[in-house]
Formats: structure tokens, sequence, C-alpha cells
């Protein structure tokens, strides 16, 4: 098996919504205040400890948001176990693009994939107020559409790794056990996130 | 403006250059120049890429002062606000530094609002920003300039990249892959295998899915290709290589961009030919691509050479693979289309037995895709668009019909013109002659695009032929519109007549198209010299053909 415990994983969202500042935040853990703007598309891998005995490698599609590179997100968002779609909570318009981005998602994907939603830029909302978009709201759709939704800030880093680690968890909890990254023969196989019996070999196993 | 006092002098001799035999010659002098090591200098490029836009400005008719008034016109027009809106987003998001200063980042704006004005097909596509922030550096912030290079570069040399959802770019992504097959087949084997191994594994290790979507890997090429060409590499090579590319681009044309990428892979190719998986070509790609614009890969000066040594432009293969594919995809839509239609309603029944996730993807989504599929037929196969709503496939006959109708009325229009020549044969055929024929043989040298769009003239100035050639299209045609209503031939029967369709219609359009042009079977896009003869007004790049 050539590439044990990964999965693949694509960031949808309108232009200018800080898709590429939460990838970037999330695999480096930097920020850049003018980054280029993503042409076509990017890709990064980042490696996740989801528990002691179990990691998975993120494999991160960046994409262009404008509507006329939507053509090309198919391409990525094909085969793609989880997603996360990316809005600006000082642009409403941003958060309608991000709902059909979810409902696109739904309908090519169906049920079984993960999807995050990132209300990004949230340090603009406490600094100086430019919020347009009420949290609870959002959060009621993210309920009814069973989607991860947290409010992030790739500039100040606030929940950045946190949303790509719940969405890391649900993915590992939906993937074959046989697929994930275990110390061979460490354990029966049983259901991922054995609480509890991780005292063994947690630094042997983590990857390059 | 110092800008303006070089080019004021130079601007005299400029004229003179620019007539006929003077201008190829002129041309030829800087395409040597170019390969001269360190390149042209900085007046010199300036020289070149705003001689090559005046002279494009003037073969096309345009009225340069009005369009500058109507572009850089500080009124704002209703359209305007969506544009700015998303031209907004991206001024600081260039790649350069001078974005950071409010002035420049206003010029930009300027000129990129002035070209989605211009040019109301493409409007803004992201990416624009960078090429004309490139340009905009060339010519020292000089924003009259930067609009008639940016519209001689997108709409004489680029093909189509930027409009009608990135078709264009989808064609040319196929056509590269073929490039590297035939040039450098190790490094496609290679990468072919990559793909196919990660997908399989991918199949392996989900194994309880049974969702054949999960065996699917991005052709890997694309991924870096899309971004290499869409900003004609100025995200992937250092500046000054950059700009040494694109001398030769604004000269040779869009070719260009097919042996640099070709050069680039080439060169990465030794490292990525040592990696086992599609995971790790993405992270070898990643350090590559800082090498790369540390200049430690590639010398600028070896890069143009190369280019060169690769054969005279333009290389025949090109346009022969861009006809063949462009054709090729507009048989797959259909097909995709009617595949779409016959599983949608076999399925009708066992869809809610099975679980109810339905896929709907739209029109052009599906056409892009399609494309995309030519590298991997296996995506065919695999159905990836099954079901979809019934819609999808009435749609594409309907518009086929149209654009069957347009040629009809078109063809009527060739007849009468035709009619009409030959009864006046002497005076007027000369000059319909002279007058279609004479910036035609300089489309062909100089021009892909200019050619493509020009083909329905051609056909009118050809006279004596263009009868029997369009009942030729006329027969294609009505063999299409059979084949697509005489539904359901087994698939191999149906993949038989199509592929005899194509061998068929590339047969018989590689002996009349011109040099470099690329298939167009509705040829019913921007006339680009007759909308701007007839001035920007009148609704640029309409394609509604039969006002004429």
């Amino acid at each position: 098996m050539s590439r044990p415990g990964h999965f693949k994983m694509v960031l949808l969202g309108e232009s200018a919504v800080g898709k590429s500042s939460l990838a970037l935040r999330f695999a480096k853990g930097q920020y850049q205040d003018h980054a280029e703007s993503t042409i076509g598309a990017a890709f990064l891998t980042h490696t996740l400890q989801i528990d002691a005995d179990t990691t998975l490698k993120v494999e991160l599609w960046d994409t262009a948001g404008q509507e006329r590179y939507h053509s090309l997100a198919p391409m990525y968002y094909r085969g793609a176990q989880a997603a996360l779609v990316v809005y600006d909570i000082t642009n409403a318009d941003s958060l309608s693009q991000a709902k059909k981005w979810v409902k696109e998602l739904r309908t090519a994907n169906g049920i079984d994939m993960i999807i995050g939603l990132a209300g990004n830029k949230a340090d603009l909302a406490t600094t100086v107020n430019k919020r347009k978009v009420d949290a609870r709201e959002v959060a009621e759709y993210a309920d009814d559409n069973q989607l991860i939704f947290m409010e992030t800030s790739a500039k100040r880093g606030d929940n950045v790794s946190e949303i790509f680690m719940n969405v890391a968890r649900q993915v590992a909890m939906k993937q074959p056990t046989n697929t994930l990254n275990k110390p061979q023969g460490a354990f029966p196989p049983t259901k991922p996130k054995p609480k509890g019996n991780s005292s063994c070999c947690s630094s042997s196993d983590s990857k390059s | 403006m110092t800008i303006v006092d070089t080019l004021e002098t130079s601007k005299n001799d400029l004229f003179l250059t620019l007539e006929g035999e003077n201008f190829q010659q002129w041309k030829d002098s800087m395409s040597m120049e170019t390969r001269i090591p360190g390149g042209l200098s900085v007046e010199k490029r300036q020289k070149l890429w705003i001689s090559l836009a005046t002279k494009y400005i003037h073969d096309i008719h345009l009225d340069w002062q009005k369009t500058c008034d109507f572009a850089f016109n500080a009124d704002t027009y209703p359209e305007d606000e969506q544009l700015n809106i998303q031209i907004v987003k991206d001024l600081h998001r260039t790649g350069c530094n001078w974005s950071s200063n409010e002035y420049n980042r206003t010029l930009l704006q300027r000129v990129l609002l002035a070209f989605a004005r211009y040019n109301k097909t493409i409007g803004y596509c992201q990416g624009l920003h960078i090429l004309a922030s490139v340009i905009l550096d060339v010519v020292n912030m000089n924003e009259e300039y930067s609009l008639m290079i940016l519209i001689y570069l997108i709409d004489c040399i680029l093909p189509d990249f930027f409009s009608n959802n990135l078709h264009a770019l989808a064609i040319d992504m196929t056509v590269f892959g073929q490039w590297l097959k035939i040039y450098n087949p190790q490094l496609h084997l290679h990468l072919q295998t990559l793909q196919s191994s990660s997908s399989s594994s991918a199949a392996a290790s989900s194994s309880c899915n049974d969702d054949s979507d999960e065996n699917y890997e991005p052709p890997l090429l694309n991924v870096f290709t899309i971004q290499w060409f869409l900003t004609l590499f100025a995200t992937c090579l250092p500046r000054p290589a950059t700009l040494r590319v694109w001398d030769v681009l604004m000269i040779e044309g869009s070719e260009v961009l097919f042996r640099t990428g070709l050069l680039l892979w080439s060169k990465l190719g030794v490292a990525v030919s040592k990696v086992s998986t599609a995971d790790q070509f993405y992270s070898a790609m990643g350090h590559l691509s800082v090498q790369l614009l540390d200049e430690k890969i590639l010398d600028a000066d070896n890069l143009i050479k190369g280019l060169y040594n690769f054969g005279p432009f333009p290389t025949p293969m090109l346009s022969e693979l861009r006809q063949k594919f462009t054709f090729q995809q507009t048989l797959e839509n259909i097909k995709v289309n009617q595949s779409i239609g016959q599983t949608n309603t076999s399925r009708s029944k066992t869809k809610d037995i099975k679980r109810s996730k339905t896929k709907f993807i739209d029109d052009d989504v599906i056409n892009f895709i399609s494309c995309f599929a030519i590298l991997s037929p296996s995506s065919l196969r695999n159905n990836r668009f099954e079901p979809i709503s019934p819609k999808a496939s009435s749609p594409d006959i309907n518009q086929l019909r149209q654009q069957y109708k347009k040629l009809k009325q078109r063809n009527q229009q060739v007849q009468i013109i035709t009619q009409c020549s030959n009864e006046q044969r002497q005076p007027t055929s000369e000059s319909v002659c002279s007058i279609s024929g004479g910036p035609l043989i300089n489309h062909l040298l100089v021009k892909p695009v200019g050619v493509k769009r020009n083909q329905m003239k051609k056909h009118v100035s050809m006279k004596s032929s263009s009868k029997e050639e369009t009942e030729d299209i006329q027969q294609e045609f009505e063999q299409l519109l059979t084949c697509l209503k005489l539904e359901k031939p087994s698939i191999p029967q149906n993949e038989t007549t199509s592929n005899t369709l194509i061998d068929q219609l590339v047969k018989s359009r590689s002996s009349q198209a011109p040099k470099y042009s690329s298939f167009n079977p509705f040829p019913s896009r921007s006339f680009n010299e007759n909308v701007a003869a007839n001035g920007y007004k009148l609704g640029l790049y309409s394609p509604v053909v039969t006002s004429r």
C-alpha cells in the first residue's frame, strides 16, 4: 500500500475569502498579507496526528475562486472525501456562494462527503466591526446540512487547525480501519479512535 | 513621461515599418535580437511590444482614440459595478511589489476595467491582473499602452483562453498532453503511471466505497500547466525570464506557450522521473517550483535558445492537434449528453432504490470536464455524470440546430456574394479579393487567432470553391444531426460513426484550413475586424454576423 492513511480535501469558496491563506496557515503555519491570487489550483499536503496511533495525511486542493474558474472545480472535488467551504464574514454574498458550493458538493459527491464551513476573517469582527454575517444563523444552516462550522481567522490562526482537525477526525471515523496508518499488529482491527489504548509507540509511527 | 518621448520619436519610422514586407523584416530582426544572450534592452522591449500592438490595432481598423475615450471614461456604466467588485479583490494580489502603492493599484484597476469594457465577452478574469501588472511594469505605468498591449496579447496572441469558461484552455491542455507524449514519451508515460497507480491505490484502500469516483486523480500535468498558461509563466519563472518569453510570444504566437511548457517539463522531468507516487510528485513539484523561480533549473538564455532550436514557427502539428481535439470535444459532449439521457431514463426507476445520490453538473462543466476526459478516457466509462437531470440532453441538440440554422443562413449569404462576384467578374471580384485577401495573408503568418476568426471570410473570398465547401459543411452537419436523432446504435457502432466523422471532418478541413488555426465547426465567434470597423458602440464581439 503506497499511500496509507491519507485523504483528499478540496477548498472552495468565492474569490478573496481566504482559501489560500487558510491552506497556508494550516500547512505551514504562515500568513501573507498580500498573497497572489490562485490561478487554476494549488496543492498542499499536511500530516495530522488524529490521535496517538492514527496519522492522516491531508492532500489539500486549493482552488481559484472566480466564477470563471468554476468549470475547473469538479476536477478537484471529484473523488475528494472532504471539503472545506469558505466564506468571508464581512461579505454576505460570499455566504450565499458558499451555500451554492455546499449544494453542488452534496449533489455531486453525496451525503458521505465531510464538509466543513469556515467563516473566515473573524479577526475583522473584533478589531474593526465589519461583520456582515451572523454566526448563529450560519450555525443553524450548518446543523441542517451536517456541516462542521467554525469561524476562523487565517491571519491570527484562530480555529484553523481546529476545523481541519475536526474534518479529518470525521473522515477517519468513516474510513475503514485498514486504511488508517496503524502500527502493524498493535491492535485488533476495532473501531478507529480507540481511546485509552494509546499508551505505546506513539512516536514511532509518526510519518515523515 | 519618458516613454512617450522615446516612442514619439520612433513613431514615424514605426509607421514606415508597419507596412507590408518591411514589417515582416523588422519582426524577423527583432526575433533574432531576442536570441542574443541577455535579450532585449528595456527600451527595445517597450518598442517591440508597443509596435506589435499598434500594428494590430491598425490592422483591425480600431479607432484608438475613441476606444480610449470609451474605455478609460471616468463615468461609470451600470455593468462596471460587478466588474469592479471582482477587480478590486485582485489588485493587491499581483505578486508585484509595486501593487502595494495606492496610485499604482488605481492604474491597474483602470487598465483592467478598460479592457473589460473593450472586450465584453471576456470582461475580467482572474489572471488578467497578473498579465496587466507585468505589462504596466514594462511600459512605465502608461495606461493607454498597457491597454493596447493587453488587447493585442489577449485578442490576437492567446487562443480565447479567458473566455467561454476557459474552453480553449481545456483543449490546449489536452493538446499539450499530446505534445509531451510525442516529444518526451518517457515523462508522459511516467506521469500517467503515477496518476493511474495512485488512482488504483486509492481504489484499493477505499474498497468499502462503491463509488467509482474514488479512483479519480486529476491529470498531474494540468494542475501546473494551467497556471503556467493562464499567467504566461509570470508566476513560475523569474521576471527577466518571463519577459524574454513574452518577447518571443508576442512575435511568434501562442505556440511559444507549448514550447516553453515542454522545455520546463523536460527540465523538471529529471527530478520528476525519480518519484514513485503522485503524492511525491506534488511535493517534489513544490520544491521545484521554488527553484524554477530562482532560475536554478533553467536560465533565460538557454530557455530562449531552446524555444528556437525547436524548429521554425509554427509547427504544423499544433494546429492539427488543436483542430482534432476541438472537434473531438464537440463530439464527446454530444456523446456524454446522450449517455446521460440514456442512463437517466433507464435508471430513473431504480434510482430511488439505490442511494439517492443524484449528480448535477451544469452543461459548461460537462463541456469542460469532457475535454479533460480525453486525457483519461476511463472517466467516461466510469459514467461519472450519471444520473443527471433529463434536461441536459436536449439543450445540446437545440444548440446544434440553432448553429446549423445560422450556418445555413450564412451559406445563403455566401452564395449570394459568390453569385454577385461571378456576375461582375472583372473589377468587383478583384477588389473583393484584394480587400479580404490582403490582411488574410498576414493573418496566416502572424496571427493564429485572427485566422480562426476570419475563417468564414476566407470562404467568401475563395469564390469558386466556396460553394462546394459550404455544401460539404452542410452535409457534415446533416450527418451530425441525423446521427444525433437516430439514437440508439450500440456503443461500438456509435464510436465508429463518430470516429469516421472525425476523420472525415478533420481530413476535409486540414486540407483547406489555414495553418495554425483551430477548427471551429461553428464559426460564430468574434468577428473582431468587422466589429472594430463598425465601432465599439455597436457591441463589441457581437456573435451575430448576419447583420453585416
